[in-house]
């Protein structure tokens, strides 16, 4: 281009390369740095090397046992809410996605608990559904079943934060709407004339053509998941007994609450790296499914 | 009368068939509307309910003006308690307005540089936005706390006086274009782009920000509404965050205040509920107004012109 300018570019990017400093890098590395310390008073912090990572998988000291307890938690939560979110917006889309009358305000009513899910509000509402007179045991008396303690019970109660998210597939659901949207119709013409059913031709077309969506979606998911801390703080505020101790709320509770920054910055580097594990995982497993058109 | 061809018979029995597939389909998606809204419309009618015990039922069975009448006529809306909601939305709008406007715009210019222009350097810039898309936030809370409470850098906002700046810490990184996702989006988007709109603005003599301005910007309407709708959602709806850097009780924002007014003595059902459908209402009515212009909302978003 006639009479560019060369440094254009680098004097926009400016305000993004000081932000990434401040903002990515240095709370990234000085999180790490910060859990090779050990506090010793509420002044003092002494070197340890590994130890704290030593202390977080040792499960005959508190911490490690509370810890331990947080991981099996929360993959628990996320074992059953990535695969629900995804099944649940997909069949969804896969609706939507055909001839439908109204199909703006489904669309609508199935993004507002999107909107509005994360919101304390909406949280608050959820404690009070599933209370033991809450709305929640009043419908399955009216259907002739009996009334769960949800928050009584392990499961009950992770039964009620995983409700919470999943019934927030909206944007999943969006995104999976515009990837069906692009299947060709041709592929379902052609497959018709073959004689191949409904159920065969979205098991061998919809599914291969939108498994780059899928991917993205579930990686997405996965990474919000592992650090869940809305619902598990205000709906069960982690109970009964620990069973909905997320990993996030602990390392809410060690860090700020106790003023433990260096184990806690400990415990969210092993989040980290368990993150990443499975997002690698995901990836390089994703040339066995994943179809990619060109 | 005429006899009935075994054609017509074929004919009729698939449009039952049909009428059955298309019955099913309408029923399957009806029941998930139900599922997906009836607590929010229960959470109307509890507002309006003057029992203390709750029913499946959304209809209040001994009406009641109570909350309502609570949650908006003591002075700012607020009560004996010493809350306000009026406060309480006021300095919730303290950290969402900064974060919409500046990460709207920060992002966008960061994705238009990237997306649009030449320099050396600009796959590594590419790759340190999309790699920081999947890094957990949980890893960069605890030094970032460190940081804004620091004896150097915590005068600048604890305890402000001033508008906005009690919330800096919830805010500051939006000048700086650091919500990856924003980012990732403007790109996706510009790349739908022809680049020959740039190159006929070119030769027009348009510059970058010309170009940015007039051509693309009238394109770029809608994502740049979904942006800043999807920001304007998270910064309302954050909880860890303000709970983290909270200050004095009178600063608190919404998703503070609401869960410490729970039901006890004085608080029935209408009162909590009252308050959560005004904790609500504000991203409701904010995305039935941007709904129009929604990017997933039209999943065929094309270039018109």
């Amino acid at each position: 281009m006639v009479g560019e300018k060369k440094w254009l570019p680098y004097v926009l990017i400016i305000p993004w390369a000081i932000g990434f400093v401040i903002f990515k890098f240095y709370p990234f590395i000085n999180s790490f740095y910060l859990s090779l310390f050990q506090k010793i008073s509420p002044r003092e912090t002494v070197f340890a090397g590994i130890d704290n990572y030593v202390l977080l998988f040792s499960s005959n000291e508190f911490f490690g046992e509370q810890f331990l307890n947080s991981l099996k938690v929360t993959f628990i939560y996320v074992f059953f809410t990535v695969p629900l979110v995804l099944v649940v917006s997909l069949l969804v889309a896969y609706i939507l996605s055909k001839k439908i009358k109204g199909v703006g305000i489904f669309r609508t009513a199935f993004y507002i608990p999107t909107v509005l899910g994360a919101n304390v509000a909406v949280v608050l509402l959820w404690r009070e559904l599933f209370e033991s007179y809450g709305l929640v045991n009043q419908g399955l008396q009216l259907i002739g079943m009996n009334p769960v303690n949800w928050f009584g019970t392990a499961s009950g109660a992770m039964t009620s934060i995983i409700a919470i998210r999943v019934w927030q597939f909206g944007s999943t659901m969006l995104i999976f709407l515009a990837a069906l949207k692009n299947v060709p119709d041709t592929l379902y013409e052609a497959a018709t004339i073959d004689g191949a059913g409904k159920v065969r031709q979205f098991m061998s077309i919809t599914i291969p053509m939108i498994t780059p969506v899928i991917l993205f979606n579930g990686v997405m998911r996965l990474v919000e998941t592992f650090q869940v801390f809305t619902g598990p703080k205000l709906i069960t505020n982690g109970g009964p007994l620990d069973s909905t101790h997320v990993i996030n709320l602990l390392i809410y509770e060690v860090a700020f609450e106790n003023r433990n920054f260096n184990l806690g910055s400990a415990m969210s580097w092993v989040l980290f790296l368990i993150i990443m594990v499975f997002t690698i995982l995901i990836f390089r497993s994703s040339k066995y499914w994943v179809y990619y058109q060109d | 009368m005429d006899k009935i061809t075994s054609a017509q018979r074929s004919i009729q029995t698939n449009r039952a068939k049909k009428r059955l597939k298309q019955f099913i389909k309408y029923l399957l998606i009806i029941t998930v509307a139900f599922f997906m809204l009836y607590p929010l419309v229960w959470m109307m009618g509890a507002s309006f309910n003057g029992t203390l015990m709750s029913s499946f039922s959304f209809i209040p069975k001994n009406f009641t003006l109570v909350g309502w009448e609570n949650a908006f006529s003591a002075p700012g809306w607020g009560s004996a308690e010493g809350y306000s909601l009026l406060r309480a939305i006021w300095n919730t709008m303290q950290y969402v307005l900064p974060q919409v406007m500046f990460m709207t715009f920060s992002t966008l210019l960061l994705a238009f540089v990237v997306a649009r222009m030449h320099f050396k350097g600009k796959k590594i810039v590419f790759a340190l936005i999309i790699g920081t898309l999947l890094m957990p936030a949980t890893v960069f809370r605890i030094p970032m706390f460190v940081f804004w409470t620091s004896s150097a850098i915590s005068p600048i906002w604890e305890g402000s006086s001033l508008p906005f700046m009690p919330y800096l810490p919830l805010w500051a990184g939006s000048l700086f274009a650091i919500n990856s996702f924003s980012v990732f989006m403007y790109i996706q988007f510009f790349r739908s782009i022809p680049r020959d709109l740039d190159e006929a603005a070119y030769i027009d003599g348009a510059n970058k920000f010309q170009l940015l301005y007039y051509v693309l910007m009238p394109i770029l309407k809608p994502i740049v509404i979904t942006v800043a709708l999807l920001i304007f959602i998270a910064s309302f709806n954050d909880y860890q965050g303000p709970l983290i850097y909270r200050g004095d009780v009178d600063t608190y924002p919404l998703s503070l205040v609401l869960p410490m007014l729970g039901k006890d003595s004085t608080n029935t059902y209408a009162h909590v509920f009252t308050r959560s459908i005004v904790g609500v209402s504000l991203p409701i009515i904010i995305f039935f107004i941007a709904q129009k212009y929604f990017v997933g909302n039209d999943a065929n978003v094309g270039i018109k012109g």
